[in-house]
């Protein structure tokens, strides 16, 4: 709704905006929560900053885990006030506009940011504090690393005084860029891909790995230590900082899960909101915009997950290998290079296992499977690639167009 | 009897990286069902070059070819390439190892000289490649990917690797008409396409290993289903989307030159 304070100008771009969100939704074009916002934004640029008004914002970017962590952050904040957030995963600046337009009045916002639109979005919503997560590569994007870095490292220095940045300083990137911040914040939140952070962003020289540290030996840079940390505890994990240690439960599979509840205390934390209580908040969340939530299939379940790089691959299957579950991978057309990242994953981890394949490119992840050696299986189509397991919970490894696909598919069906 | 080779993929991170370590698995596995031992390894930096027999140069992007060529510099690369080394040397790989290349300001500088090519601005292309059969080269149609905003023009009559059903290649006038791909000189390899080409076309893997190893006959057949189809339904898809390619450019070179004559 618009408010008697926005300029007029900006009023008249959210009028404008809203009826064509209505229209979209009225043809049937999705929530119509895009359309919205892009037009509103062509009317004012300075629309976000009148949408954000002067609610207290935590920032949520990187490559890989942005839409489960902004969830997380969202559930740790609630002790302080009403949160809205861009939970249809709308992430560049237009989206954003759509989901603070939507709701005027809550106090807190948790945003999910493209890592590209990460300057206009933080000059609009001047964040108390920015989630800063991993930086790899996407060949389809056709956006060098290089720039990201340089964009983040500019609009690091720029953040208000007041900003905190809460950065993974387990990735050499990550630390580079935001090292300008006013303020800093360090998540030890693992890096699953070096692949494209052996060379040092500042100096070029090629930097040195231990397994849970790294050094530039060319201009001596170092990995800062962590102020927060997940450590195992018991059969779960605990989250360790300024030397208490709080337990979390969190549904997410895998490691992503208690690190992503790391990030999501530090933010708590960072606006004042009680650790203790924000950790309860977080073991509650069930589910991440049903990303993760099992889809229950007679007596299989699967747990569906979105990939796009080779750090997300490698996740995955570090996921299916830690946690002893079976793997589906599924994917779908979407451009030339569509699957060529998933030739750098490493499948071998998966030698002489079942692997069922379904989707549009199955050629392609049948001879990427076939030649790390697993004993790959063909499925006409999601179901019968999920039954190809034994009954219990599967992994469904998919790309972006197969996750959209088939989320829908389950959600209007068996979910 | 089987036979050990070294394949080294060299600074993959001095540009962007584009499936190099695809690329040096897909030789180890097209290696060992030729009853090669092949053992893959990395070159970080200059003091820890290994005598190989294949080296791999690669990654897009001119942003780091400077520092391609520095720590090339440092390396016995030319010594070992001399004594018969093979090299395959992909986009930033090959600006690398050209005469002379040019970074993205325009500015010209010196290669490290190895393939006789020097490489010039061209507006930039991005796309899927179809290569045309080559039976002296023993290669059926393959795929690849090309995104680039260079001209790459051979010198002293070097031979192309490829020529090309589809997509932009080299971008230089060639005799025969063709649109030609790369740069074959010696036991240089050189193309701009990137991305896991070797992973996706088996038999420039054995191209690599062949001539790794002094092999003049060629390779019995050896098929890998799993791959060739993949390919197969790519360069479909590709054929489908093409307006360029009709059934004329998929003949052979010398043969399709003959008959637009
Ligand atoms: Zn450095």
């Amino acid at each position: 709704m618009s408010d008697a304070r926005d300029p007029l100008r900006a009023r008249l771009a959210l009028a404008t905006g809203r009826s064509a969100g209505r229209l979209s939704q009225a043809l049937g074009k999705g929530s119509g929560s895009m359309i919205g916002g892009r037009l509103a934004l062509r009317v004012d640029p300075q629309v976000l900053r009148a949408v954000a008004g002067d609610r207290r914002s935590v920032l949520v970017t990187g490559t890989n885990g942005k839409s489960t962590v902004t969830a997380l952050v969202a559930a740790a904040i609630t002790p302080g006030g009403a949160v809205v957030s861009n939970t249809t995963g709308a992430n560049m600046t237009d989206g954003i506009v759509t989901a603070l337009s939507a709701d005027r009045t809550s106090g807190l916002a948790a945003l999910e940011v493209d890592e590209v639109y990460l300057e206009p979005v933080a000059r609009g919503t001047r964040p108390k504090a920015v989630v800063v997560l991993n930086s790899s590569r996407e060949y389809t994007r056709g956006v060098s690393l290089r720039s990201t870095l340089e964009h983040w490292r500019r609009t690091a220095a720029a953040l208000p005084d007041d900003c905190v940045a809460i950065v993974n300083v387990d990735d050499p990137l990550v630390s580079w860029a935001f090292e300008t911040a006013p303020h800093r914040i360090g998540v030890s939140g693992g890096l699953y891909w070096r692949g494209d952070a052996l060379i040092c962003p500042a100096c070029g020289s090629v930097q040195d790995f231990t397994d849970d540290s790294w050094s530039c030996p060319g201009c001596r840079r170092s990995r800062p230590e962590p102020d927060w940390k997940v450590v195992p505890d018991g059969n779960g994990w605990a989250v360790e900082h300024a030397g208490e240690r709080t337990r979390i439960e969190v549904t997410v599979p895998g490691r992503t899960g208690p690190v992503g509840g790391a990030f999501a205390l530090a933010a708590a934390d960072a606006l004042g909101v009680d650790v203790a209580e924000a950790a309860e908040r977080v073991s509650a969340v069930a589910d991440v915009d049903g990303r993760y939530a099992p889809y229950r299939l007679g007596d299989h379940a699967a747990r569906l997950l979105m990939l796009k790089n080779p750090a997300g691959w490698a996740e995955a299957i570090d996921v299916a290998v830690s946690t002893d579950r079976p793997l589906v991978v599924a994917v779908d057309p979407f451009g030339p290079k569509d699957t060529a990242t998933m030739w750098e994953a490493p499948f071998q981890r998966l030698a002489g296992e079942r692997v069922a394949v379904t989707g549009g490119r199955t050629a392609d992840a049948v001879a990427i499977l076939d030649a790390a050696g697993a004993d790959v299986v063909e499925a006409p189509d999601i179901e019968s690639a999920v039954r190809a397991h034994a009954p219990g919970e599967v992994m469904v490894a998919c790309n972006y167009p197969a996750f959209r696909r088939i989320s829908k598919q389950f959600r209007g069906g068996t979910h | 009897m089987s036979r050990a080779l070294t394949v080294a993929t060299l600074f993959p991170l001095a540009t962007v990286a584009a499936a190099d370590e695809a690329n040096a698995s897909a030789l180890a596995r097209r290696g060992a069902a030729r009853d090669l031992s092949v053992e893959t390894v990395t070159v970080d930096r200059a003091d820890s070059f290994v005598d190989a027999d294949v080296y791999l140069v690669g990654g897009t992007g001119r942003g780091g070819v400077a520092a391609l060529v520095e720590a090339l510099t440092s390396t016995d690369l030319a010594a070992r390439v001399s004594d018969g080394a093979v090299l395959l040397a992909v986009d930033a790989g090959l600006d690398a190892v050209a005469r002379s290349w040019v970074d993205p300001a325009g500015a010209r500088h010196q290669g490290l000289g190895l393939a006789p090519v020097s490489i010039h601005s061209a507006p930039e292309v991005t796309g899927t490649v179809v290569t045309r059969p080559d039976a002296s080269l023993d290669l059926p149609a393959l795929i690849g990917w090309e995104a680039n905003d260079l001209r790459t023009v051979r010198e002293d009559g070097a031979r192309a690797l490829f020529t090309l059903e589809v997509g932009s290649g080299n971008r230089t006038e060639d005799a025969l008409g063709g649109t030609t791909e790369g740069v074959l000189a010696g036991s240089i390899l050189g193309t701009r396409l990137h991305g896991p080409l070797l992973a996706l076309n088996p038999e420039l893997a054995d191209l690599v290993l062949a001539r790794a190893t002094q092999r003049s006959e060629p390779w019995p057949a050896l098929e890998s289903p799993a791959v060739e189809r993949a390919r197969r339904e790519r360069i479909a898809e590709v054929r489908r989307e093409s307006p360029k390619a009709d059934w004329r450019s998929r003949l052979p070179g010398p043969v399709a030159a003959r008959l637009r004559r």
